[in-house]
């Protein structure tokens, strides 16, 4: 398993002349040292509020999406689903791209279609195993 | 609240279709929906580069894979061209949990025999067959008129070659792709291959 400053090296290698990659080498530093609580369920407001970052935009995004998407692979991407009575389900991908296609989601628990999911839909993100085996190196 | 939702941020991305596929692509919690998403990529690649074929009608096979590269990089998605995977595979995209998607890509010259070197080589030389790597693609430029003429007949030929358990399916992202699934040589694992059409034709009719 390798380490942060490791995983950071690889980030570099292969997006060292990204937009973000300054962005994402920040992210992957805070993670390093943030304490276990406070890396259950990371937003995209979470980093920017990290970072000392003046606002969610695409280079944050992309920044985030660097980390969970590329073979650096350091945080995993899970979607929460919150209803109107504030229940909060944990999304599969697979029932959004089923309510994209559809129109509509089904609800977990009810399965009432709902219209509007794309408001009552959250991303959020969570150390992957790579990143807590890094996290243990230090 | 801490928390955005997928409209807060489709509403950041607007009208940025490759920051939207690459957000699918990092939510992707499986191989089988990142392979979808992958394609979702290309094709959005593809899309633009046939805006200009007259740019890229005399361009060799190799220089439309780096463009096609270039623009799956732009996108986010680590793809790379011509790297070593049992030879050099003409495109080598990665992900998380050592995903991979591979494509072969050839432009047609009026040969299927040739399409089906390049099939093979993606077949037998390129592809492990093991999980989360047992999807990719096969793609066609075509600098002759009618690709949807070519890629049927690419698909008969194919289906003539009696590859033992081979498959086909339409393809539900795009009408002028198809679908191939056929045990892989090594694992005996179901290989899916999409094959994927890029038109580069140009011969306008508008001249006297």
């Amino acid at each position: 398993m390798p380490s942060v400053e490791e995983l950071i090296r690889e980030f570099r290698e292969r997006w060292g002349d990204h937009p973000s990659a300054q962005l994402s080498v920040a992210i992957l530093e805070r993670l390093a040292t943030l304490p276990d609580d406070q890396l259950r369920m990371l937003t995209f407001i979470s980093f920017k509020n990290v970072l000392g970052y003046p606002s969610v935009d695409e280079l944050l995004i992309r920044a985030v999406m660097l980390l969970a998407n590329s073979s650096v692979h350091a945080l995993d991407a899970k979607l929460l689903f919150i209803d109107d009575d504030d229940a909060e389900y944990e999304l599969d991908p697979a029932e959004l791209e089923d309510a994209r296609k559809e129109g509509a989601l089904a609800h977990p628990v009810t399965g009432a279609l709902i219209g509007d999911y794309e408001r009552k839909v959250f991303p959020f993100f969570v150390p992957s195993d790579r990143l807590i085996g890094a996290r243990a190196h230090a | 609240m801490t928390f955005q939702s997928i409209e807060q941020l489709l509403a950041l991305v607007q009208d940025k279709p490759a920051l939207e596929i690459g957000l699918s692509v990092a939510t992707s919690n499986d191989y089988a929906e990142w392979a979808r998403n992958i394609n979702r990529a290309v094709d959005h690649a593809l899309r633009q580069m046939a805006q200009n074929p007259e740019l890229r009608q005399a361009k060799g096979e190799d220089e439309l894979t780096i463009e096609l590269v270039s623009l799956l990089n732009m996108m986010d998605i680590e793809a790379g061209h011509d790297t070593k995977v049992g030879g050099h595979v003409d495109i080598r995209i990665k992900g998380k949990r050592d995903y991979h998607w591979l494509a072969e890509a050839k432009k047609h010259k009026q040969d299927y025999a040739w399409l089906m070197q390049g099939f093979q080589q993606l077949n037998t030389r390129y592809t492990t067959g093991l999980a989360g790597q047992d999807k990719g693609g096969f793609i066609v430029y075509s600098d002759h008129a009618r690709i949807d003429r070519t890629m049927s007949k690419w698909r008969d030929h194919l289906e003539e070659q009696k590859i033992e358990g081979m498959s086909f399916s339409n393809c539900e992202l795009n009408d002028l792709s198809f679908q191939s699934t056929h045990p892989h040589d090594r694992t005996g694992r179901p290989l899916e291959v999409r094959h994927i059409a890029l038109s580069i034709y140009f011969d306008p009719k508008d001249r006297i």
